[in-house]
């Protein structure tokens, strides 16, 4: 029953979270000490306990198909990656990991590519999250350097959220914000966005600007405080190289605000008001995220954001900056240890040739990458074409993840071998691996993460390691041994892993490079055990750590000052008459990647739990479809088929998809199959953000409900989608002709040891209303299904629970709802299950304000996230809302 | 010459149940004399079958004793029928000899079971199952081990073979129609009650047309004429004919009392001699007749206010349910399953637990509904078809027992 302190797995904010296990299950609470959170968790981060179960978890390594020892599957990885190496030279292999790994597992999955295989064809997912900041920051700063913390958030006057829908994605450090404006209502918040998301809802004003433009809206920015003369003359002077330059380009393209007007589709007016108001805020921090960082020009939009802050000398001090959100809980440590492609290893660069010297000695190898690797999409299209033949994969999923995603299952299928890490017994990625290793998850993982705001923090197991799952750091080094490296990868446990990463991150460094954690070289276990989330640098003199970096206005620049740069923006992707929409993609609220744990936990789905396309209700109705209707969504890459939703947040001619779904999950709903490989130039991360599509209504007679915990085969050429919850298989269906129920179950019969025993209650409707099917295996039921032709409502809570207790007859079970009357409306407040009908309620017996509907139902006064809907809701029920909502943390 | 104000000819349900009701209205038993054929006490009918299976004692059975007749005063004529009505005279003569006067006559005659009179009917061992005496005949006779038959494959007929069963006789069923129970049951659910029976040990013959019992003076065997034409032999020791009832009439008849299926009474009971009335089996109303015991209590009341003077609306028409329940398996049935020709039916199985049900809308109007297994929501279905109203959701309606 002790409380261990971790941190959470899923985004950038990097919250503490306190983990209790008991006999009841694991518990989860925010850390009071932990500095992101101050004990605060979003929802997703509440439900981390409904995640650990052992259902589905890979277990045990395979080796094509069976059951192996550790033993033997390192040696095959080995000697295929010898094979490969052999025939082809060490670029025809390629590790693809991810922002989930720990600091330690990635250090070591670099240290072995990079350094003993002799190859760079390392990248990581983070290659689509963070690689544009990552650019950007070096081209500026000289140095991938975060300046800022999140505290700056709280001290500034003025905070800007760009491409980002921060109260969905970082509810946490959104709420901050909104706490902060709550105590000082001066605090303005602008957001812009091409949608009207929920975070826009409390801000003071949201451009709503054309999808891609944020380059024309920032470059505007340079040119208005150039012309009005906002600029800091003195920083410029004394801290930063080409501004002149930069300054005549960026005036000339931006002769007037009707130039910027055009480009961004937003009004003069709005624009001399945003203008003004940031050139007259020295206390101003960019929040900037996917939005941004996923575009084709995105190093130039990124960097457009960091000249306005140099500009305006808007960098370096409290309350201000310019400050890229990351998405995942560890793309920072993943950069910090050179994960990408691009990066050598403690930030230095594989292109310089006293860093390759520098890392070459301290890690005692002659083999080092001469160059840099292929980036994500690249490292893809080259095993497509046959370049590279061998790739381990660990943590992540790239048949979802990756644009074009048709051509990674081509890419993979063309591999000679594909070795696959993962904690999870099924996924797309996984389908196609050769070898399998069963990998430690979070609860089991021991190492450190680093958060957006530079802050490490120690990840702590608490549970044991189930089957055979290992630590992703020890499967590499196994697999180091087996190739020959056995000195150079003798890890005894991951306090050596990250000693030895603090000790490279120090070595020979004397404050040439940002990134120096020297001070923690020399810890001792117990010392790593007990360290307290400390932002870096952190060299031996400070071992106290740094806020913010840029104070004293020195660069990592040859120079030692920032420069400016040409960062001319370019127009994005536009529609044409065959493609009409473009298509935004992003996350949902309770959702993370591709649902692989979050999709576990009832009450994470119970907000959406099924794939959709958001259009404006006015295009839904131009296409001649209503909500809910099946659209086919379709270009030359892919094709995706999914519900619609009317959200009137969405500009014409707009859509957003969520990303979360894939083949295991949904039967068509991989938005990355519409995305092309179009990445950025510089940093190679793709263009998620405007995509254009076809969009066709469907015609669908019936709509249904399948829960199983017997695996089924579905009626063909229905919509599906997916999720679990503990041992049942929940799937959502939509179809053209409704299935007859004998024709189901004789589908459904089986093949099972017992088929025959199988037996049934169903429904046989004359009228043509509604199919009802219960299967009962053995006494127990094992399948439920409805379909009528709308879409069913059922209490998915009561039913699971109802269907495992089988305690009541199939016809009690039958409608999906208790008899007593169940509410089965939209799930507003996750974290304390309230629906829209009891809040609706609540309304009407006069609580009216966000407040009181939260001392009345306790709706919103955990994570704060669906207070947007909270409002909405007030808003349509015709209450006013007070401007400043009473946040309860 | 004995005379009271009232005189009821019967003793069965419907005479003790309007003896209950006029007592209740406060008038005195020593105004009213009643005549019973059977040597019985009031007993309830509808418990014999569980007496027959054992469940129930007699005791149980006994609804109105000598004690209580005594206690009300009332002059109570066991085993001594009557055998002629004098309506002009206002007399009634029983087959002692006695005479009775009355001011007011009621008809509670009841019904007899309808006997088939095929060759061997007479034989010692075949039996209808009516009365508390054929009960009793048929338990002193019945040894477990023993073969009975039992002709008709209605709720009666089904009740006597469950008695049967239960004493460890091996028992069959001789039903003329196609299924079970079919006035009350579809194919389906006559299947499986067919199923069920079975399960519990009772063989059944479908299509199959009763022609001779046969024997020596004691009954050997049923001999049957069957669809296909051929015949077969059922070897029996006891047989019981269980083909319906039959409305006794012939004293109002021979009274001279207008009389069709059977005793023609108005919606207030009354005959068409004044001051003579009939209730229960015995009558009809408008072309009615009756046979379950609903219906009848309702006339008793009616019947009742009629003989103090008490206005009242007069008899409506109800429609009755059928229950039927033989240790462990639960029927339900109600509507006009006899008129389903337009209809549309959704139906619900459930293998797992041998449930079923379907109900029969005509225009979104539930018509009809029967249950198997699970009749929980038996009730409910009745008032949906008796209120006539449409059903929104028939779907709902039929898995919930609620239309909402």
């Amino acid at each position: 029953m002790a409380d261990i302190k971790t941190t959470c797995p899923y985004c950038g904010v990097g919250c503490g979270v306190t983990a209790t296990t008991s006999e009841a299950g694991v518990s989860v609470r925010g850390d009071e000490s932990h500095p992101a959170n101050n004990g605060r968790l979003c929802v997703k981060g509440s439900a981390l306990g409904d995640t650990v179960g052992l259902e589905r978890r890979l277990l045990y390594p395979q080796v094509d198909g069976l059951r192996a020892s550790w033993d033997h599957a390192a040696q095959q990885i080995a000697r295929r990656m010898q094979d490969t190496i052999k025939r082809y030279g060490p670029d025809a292999v390629a590790f693809y990991v991810s922002g989930q790994l720990l600091t330690e597992d990635y250090y070591v999955a670099n240290k072995l590519m990079k350094g003993f295989i002799g190859s760079a064809n390392i990248d990581t997912n983070s290659r689509l999250c963070m690689s544009t900041a990552v650019a950007a920051h070096k081209q500026i700063f000289g140095s991938d350097s975060v300046p800022g913390c999140y505290e700056d958030l709280e001290l500034a006057d003025l905070v800007i959220l760009v491409g980002s829908n921060m109260a969905w994605t970082h509810p946490v450090v959104y709420q901050r914000i909104i706490a902060a404006k709550k105590a000082r209502p001066s605090l303005q918040i602008v957001v812009i966005d091409p949608r009207r998301t929920a975070t826009a809802d409390s801000a003071d004003s949201h451009l709503q600007l054309t999808p891609g433009s944020d380059g024309y809206l920032f470059d505007g920015l340079l040119a208005y405080a150039i012309a009005n003369d906002h600029l800091d003359h003195e920083f410029i002077a004394a801290h930063t190289d080409g501004f002149a330059a930069m300054a005549a380009a960026c005036s000339a393209r931006n002769a007037s605000l009707a130039v910027t007007a055009t480009a961004t589709g937003l009004s003069e007016v709005a624009l001399d008001a945003f203008y003004a108001q940031v050139c007259a805020t020295p206390k101003t921090v960019t929040v900037f995220s996917q939005g941004i960082n996923q575009a084709a020009a995105g190093v130039d939009n990124a960097s457009a954001i960091l000249q306005c802050h140099l500009a305006l000398g808007q960098i370096g001090k409290s309350g201000a900056g310019a400050f890229s959100m990351t998405g995942q809980p560890n793309a920072m440590g993943g950069r910090e240890v050179g994960g990408l492609a691009n990066q050598l290893a403690a930030h230095m660069d594989i292109l310089k040739p006293e860093h390759r010297d520098l890392v070459s000695r301290f890690w005692q190898t002659a083999d080092l990458a001469p160059r840099p690797g292929l980036k994500a999409v690249d490292m893809f299209e080259a095993m497509a074409s046959g370049k590279i033949r061998f790739v381990w994969i660990i943590a992540t999923n790239p048949l979802v993840s990756l644009p074009d995603a048709n051509r990674v299952r081509d890419a993979l299928i063309a591999c000679d071998c594909v070795v696959v890490s993962d904690c999870v017994d099924d996924t797309d990625t996984l389908r196609l691996a050769d070898i399998r290793l069963p990998a430690a998850g979070w609860g089991e993982k021991d190492g450190t993460v680093t958060n957006s705001e530079r802050c490490i923090s120690r990840q702590r197991a608490f549970l044991p390691l189930p089957g055979e799952a290992k630590p992703d750091w020890w499967a590499l080094s196994q697999v180091a041994k087996h190739l020959g490296h056995a000195q150079a990868f003798d890890y005894s446990n991951s306090a050596a892993i990250f000693r030895e990463h603090a000790a490279l991150s120090a070595f020979e460094n004397n404050g040439s490079r940002d990134f120096n954690i020297g001070a923690l070289a020399t810890c001792s276990d117990a010392d790593y055990d007990a360290l307290m989330p400390v932002q870096w640098p952190m060299p031996i003199a400070k071992p106290e750590g740094t806020a913010r970096l840029f104070s004293d206005g020195h660069f990592f620049t040859a120079s030692g000052r920032a420069q400016f740069i040409d960062a001319h923006p370019q127009a994005a992707k536009t529609s044409s008459p065959n493609l009409p929409f473009l298509l935004n993609s992003g996350r949902i609220r309770d959702q993370w990647h591709t649902m692989t744990r979050t999709g576990r936990s009832a009450r994470l789905l119970s907000h959406i739990a099924e794939p959709f396309i958001a259009l404006h209700p006015d295009d839904l109705a131009q296409i001649g479809a209503e909500h809910e209707q099946l659209l086919s969504v379709h270009n030359s890459f892919g094709e995706c088929v999914v519900p619609a939703m009317a959200d009137s947040g969405i500009a014409r001619g707009h859509a957003f998809m969520p990303i979360h779904w894939s083949a295991s999950n949904a039967s068509q709903a991989r938005v990355g199959s519409l995305v092309a490989p179009l990445c950025d130039p510089v940093s190679g991360q793709p263009a998620f953000k405007q995509s254009p599509v076809a969009i066709t209504p469907l015609r669908s007679q019936w709509q249904g409900i399948l829960i199983s915990r017997v695996a089924l085969q579905l009626p063909e050429n229905q919509y599906w989608c997916r999720h679990d919850i503990g041992v049942w298989q929940i799937y959502t269906l939509m179809g053209a002709r409704l299935p007859v129920s004998a024709e189901l179950m004789a589908l459904w019969q089986g093949t099972e040891a017992h088929p025959a025993s199988r037996k049934w209650a169903s429904l046989d409707d004359a009228l043509g209303l509604r199919h009802h099917i219960i299967g009962y295996d053995n006494e127990q039921p094992v399948l439920w299904f409805l379909a009528q032709p709308e879409r069913p409502r059922i209490d998915e809570v009561w039913l699971l629970d109802a269907l495992s207790q089988n305690q009541l007859s199939a016809r009690e079970l039958s409608r999906g709802v208790p008899s007593t009357g169940s509410d089965t409306s939209a799930l507003v407040c996750s974290c304390h299950q309230v629906r829209s009908q009891r809040l609706l309620d609540a309304i009407t017996d006069g609580h009216r304000s966000v407040e009181a509907l939260g001392a009345c139902t306790r709706a919103g006064t955990n994570c704060g996230s669906c207070i947007p809907e909270l409002k909405k809701l007030l808003a349509e029920q015709m209450f006013v809302v007070s401007p400043n909502p009473e946040v309860m943390l | 010459m004995t005379a009271r104000r009232l005189l009821i000819i019967g003793n069965g349900m419907a005479a003790t149940r309007l003896l209950d009701e006029l007592l209740a209205r406060g008038m005195s038993g020593s105004d009213i004399a009643v005549v019973g054929e059977e040597d019985a006490h009031g007993y309830n009918r509808i418990a014999l079958s569980p007496w027959l299976a054992g469940e129930k004692s007699l005791e149980q059975l006994i609804t109105h004793d000598a004690e209580w007749y005594a206690a009300h005063d009332i002059a109570l004529y066991l085993a001594d029928p009557v055998v002629s009505v004098a309506i002009a005279k206002r007399e009634v003569c029983l087959a002692s000899g006695r005479v009775l006067a009355w001011q007011q006559l009621v008809f509670a005659t009841g019904s007899r079971a309808t006997r088939l009179s095929i060759p061997g009917h007479d034989l010692a061992g075949v039996n209808v199952f009516r009365s508390l005496a054929d009960a009793e005949a048929i338990a002193a006779t019945a040894v477990a081990g023993q073969r009975a038959v039992v002709i008709g494959g209605g709720l009666l007929g089904l009740e006597a073979a469950w008695g049967l069963r239960q004493r460890g006789l091996e028992v069959s069923v001789v039903h003329n129609g196609e299924w079970l129970m079919n006035r009350q049951l579809d194919a389906e659910a006559g299947a499986l009650l067919a199923q069920a029976l079975n399960a519990r040990g009772i063989a059944l013959h479908f299509g199959a047309r009763s022609e001779a019992f046969v024997g020596d003076g004691e009954l050997a065997g049923l001999r049957l004429r069957l669809s296909a034409g051929q015949e077969q032999i059922l070897p029996c020791e006891l047989a019981i004919m269980s083909l319906g009832i039959t409305p006794e009439m012939s004293l109002a008849i021979s009274a001279g009392l207008r009389c069709a299926r059977a005793i023609c009474v108005d919606a207030w009971l009354r005959s068409s001699a004044e001051n003579v009335f009939a209730l229960g089996e015995c009558c009809e109303i408008d072309g009615e007749s009756f046979g379950l015991v609903a219906p009848i209590y309702q006339q008793a009341k009616i019947l009742a206010d009629t003989l103090i003077g008490v206005c009242n609306l007069g008899y409506r028409r109800i429609a009755s349910p059928t229950r039927l329940k033989v240790t462990g398996i639960d029927l339900f049935s109600a509507g006009e399953l006899h008129d389903l020709a337009d209809c549309k039916s959704i139906a619900w199985r459930d293998t797992q637990r041998g449930h079923y049900r379907r109900l029969w809308f005509r225009h979104h109007q539930l018509i009809a509904a029967v249950l198997f297994g699970d009749v929980d929501d038996g009730g409910a279905f009745f008032d949906v078809i008796e209120q006539g109203l449409p059903v929104a959701d028939p779907v709902a309606l039929m898995l919930t027992g609620s239309a909402a």
